[in-house]
């Protein structure tokens, strides 16, 4: 058996989206459009960058030639894919321009996993689990990065499988109930990491979040 | 001396590199914290039986881990697309990170307050070949079952 220190995990996320940070923000426009035109890192990057033909909606992005290579030479855009295959291409890109929420975002999912296994003893699929993870993690977000940022976040999270696909459904349905409770919460300033786990379980009692396959639990 | 110097100089820098080379092929920050079981344990604990994408499906949980054993050690999936063991193993369960690696329990043991483990599929750096195939500890790590008030079972 190997077991990893598990901060060592979250070391190598602050140390890689810390160098990502100091490149300054880019917008996704124009991360799109470095990307399309295959510019790459290195002496020339700068001169191609700013030679790259652009258009009504990429007008002002040879002013951001010099974040764009230098995201480009720390394997910011690049590596999103290489240190972390489960990443979507959304949540990559979110994860270049806005480093430290995507890290915070990072350890609340670990937070909501864990919560899952203490509620659940297990972390499944299209079960319970699953609704009760994603609700909690949704819930979390909203607490601590604001309703609107989280939406993204879980929305980057769900983007590139199959857009009718049921799992992803009940995935995001389960999302907008641990967003919309978390607003609940904060209206009557009761929003903290014991009631949405608390909300959590009592709306999955009540038979409100989708379950595609009925495992039960908690246990 | 200075050919002492240039060489040492040459091993130390060599060393280095190679070290670095390394841990850039072999690390994978997001398996830290994670706990596997090796292949060899995993046959100790429950043998191994030829496996079959289409039995694997419908087998009992006794029958799919002593498969996974087999999977593994034959290599399988290794360096095939992440969607071929999907269109073959079937619909997943468990989870691992991501919803996009693909996991199957071999042994669920959340009713029984046991550990549970699970087949994972990991992606290679573009996340579209399989890498490396694992059997997993879904549930659970010490401190959970410490927190719940139970005495952690033996794997």
């Amino acid at each position: 058996m190997s077991d990893f220190p598990k901060g060592l995990v979250a070391f190598t996320f602050l140390v890689f989206f810390s160098h990502v940070g100091f490149c300054g923000p880019v917008s996704e426009v124009c991360l799109n459009w470095f990307s399309k035109h295959k510019i790459v890192a290195g002496i020339k990057c700068q001169w191609e960058c700013a030679a790259a033909p652009v258009g009504m909606g990429t007008f002002d992005c040879g002013s951001e030639c010099e974040n764009l290579c230098e995201l480009a030479a720390t394997g910011g855009l690049e590596s999103q894919g290489i240190y972390t295959p489960y990443l979507t291409i959304e949540e990559g890109k979110f994860a270049a321009k806005h480093p430290k929420d995507a890290l915070k975002a990072y350890k609340l999912k670990e937070l909501a996993e864990k919560m899952t296994l203490e509620e659940f003893g297990r972390s499944d699929f299209d079960d319970e689990s699953d609704a009760f993870r994603h609700y909690v993690w949704a819930g979390l977000l909203s607490k601590e990065l604001g309703t609107e940022v989280a939406k993204n976040i879980l929305d980057a999270h769900e983007s590139g499988g199959e857009v009718n696909a049921p799992s992803r459904l009940m995935d995001l349905s389960n999302n907008r109930a641990g967003l919309i409770s978390a607003e609940i919460l904060k209206t009557k300033k009761q929003l903290s990491e014991k009631e949405i786990r608390s909300a959590a379980l009592q709306e999955l009692k009540r038979g409100k979040l989708i379950v595609l396959r009925k495992r039960g639990g908690p246990r | 001396m200075k050919k002492t110097v240039v060489f040492l100089g040459t091993f130390i820098l060599s060393g280095t590199l190679g070290g670095l080379w390394y841990l850039y092929a072999n690390f994978h920050p997001y398996l830290a914290g994670q706990e596997f079981m090796s292949v060899e344990s995993a046959e100790k604990k429950w043998g191994q039986k030829a496996f079959d994408a289409i039995k694997f499906q419908n087998a009992p949980m006794s029958e799919r881990a002593g498969m996974a054993v087999d999977l593994i050690k034959k290599k399988t999936y290794l360096n095939q697309p992440l969607e071929r063991v999907i269109k073959e193993m079937g619909p997943r369960s468990g989870y691992f990170i991501s919803e996009r690696i693909p996991t199957y329990f071999v042994v669920e043991g959340w009713e029984k307050n046991e550990n549970s483990w699970q087949l994972v599929f990991l992606p290679d750096r573009n996340g579209n070949i399989v890498e490396d195939v694992r059997i997993h500890k879904n549930c659970c790590s010490s401190d959970i079952w410490k927190n719940k008030g139970i005495i952690p079972p033996k794997d």
